[in-house]
């Protein structure tokens, strides 16, 4: 469709919509770190390295609370547990150099799969490469703006408090109306939090979201209990 | 927090890297693809949940619901999640001043 496919010009404009979410995100991301005290260099350092978006905010929030390095990880696991779905329909294919190799599973975001899987459709590792690239760029060159901006922003201003709620209802509601389920996923959520409220307030999340991920496996799992056993031979 | 960042990301990249790998074995499992159309909304849910669990005071509380539920009545008219999170983001900073 356009000629100037793999060009700098043409990933900056394919990866706009990446950027409107990104830009701003990344900013509350950085406003909200040095919020919590920690130095504005840590806001862009974790934005490089992570690269994760919502989990970033989780764990600084964690860290903050004196949260150990073993609840961070099943938290991780547990938030980002969706990821693992992303690289069945990742164009592996176009992958060549070890560098490349390495990238990008690396920075294979949310926005990165919905913008490989929707419009884009990277058809050379250079392509690919670069629209993931320029997705980083924006989302850690906004955590740097947010980190030295938030500085700037009196103390008794607490409308990054939000950034965290605000991020997680409208995820929610956007996962929701993609959802099939959406009655069994509200209770099963609802009654997970029921079991979280029920454990010490440090296990609250930990709990629910094991609780969940336990409920979601034997939905799944139950009514087709009679099925499975006929197939099992197969495997 | 640096050791914190990099457990982190080795989780992060554990989950990416794996099923880039194992993508062949995988692809046709029905029973995962299910769980992973639950996964996600329910999660958030309860994410949610986390947040409102961290208000230092219910003045907070009800402002995080309120900004909140002003988002999701944004999101469902305007259809833009950027539109929507700084509605929100406004409906809190400003309920600040009066609550």
């Amino acid at each position: 469709m356009s000629s100037d496919k793999g060009t700098l010009t043409w990933a900056l404009r394919v990866t706009v919509p990446v950027a409107m979410g990104y830009l701003p995100l990344g900013m509350a991301f950085g406003a909200y770190t040095v919020s919590l005290g920690f130095a504005p260099y840590l806001a862009p350092l974790t934005a490089l390295v992570v690269f994760a978006g919502s989990i970033e905010f989780l764990l600084v929030g964690l860290v903050s609370a004196g949260a150990g390095l073993v609840q961070i990880a099943v938290t991780t696991l547990l938030v980002n547990s969706r990821h693992v779905f992303y690289g069945f329909s990742y164009p592996t294919h176009l992958l060549h150099s070890p560098f490349a190799k390495f990238y990008g599973p690396y920075a294979l975001t949310d926005e990165a799969y919905a913008l490989i899987n929707s419009g884009v459709r990277p058809t050379t590792q250079h392509e690919l490469m670069l629209i993931q690239g320029i997705s980083q760029f924006y989302w850690v060159f906004g955590a740097a703006v947010g980190a030295v901006a938030g500085g700037l922003i009196p103390e008794s201003f607490d409308g990054f408090d939000f950034a965290l709620t605000g991020l997680f209802t409208l995820l929610f509601i956007s996962a929701l109306s993609a959802a099939t389920q959406r009655g069994t996923i509200v209770l099963a959520a609802l009654a997970s939090i029921a079991v979280g409220l029920l454990l010490p307030r440090d296990l609250f999340l930990l709990g629910a979201m094991l609780c969940y991920a336990v409920l979601c496996v034997v939905l799944v799992k139950r009514p087709r209990r009679s099925r499975s056993r006929i197939t099992k031979g197969g495997a | 927090m640096i050791a914190a960042i990099i457990v982190c990301a080795a989780v992060t990249y554990s989950l990416r890297l794996f099923p880039v790998l194992l993508a062949h074995r995988f692809r046709d499992r029905e029973d995962l693809r299910e769980i992973s159309a639950l996964l996600p909304a329910g999660l958030m849910l309860i994410l949610v949940a986390y947040t409102l669990l961290e208000a230092d005071s219910g003045v907070q509380l009800s402002r995080l619901i309120l900004a909140a539920v002003i988002s999701v009545i944004v999101n469902v008219v305007s259809k833009n999640f950027l539109i929507a999170f700084i509605a929100g983001f406004a409906a809190y900073s400003l309920s600040g001043l009066f609550l």
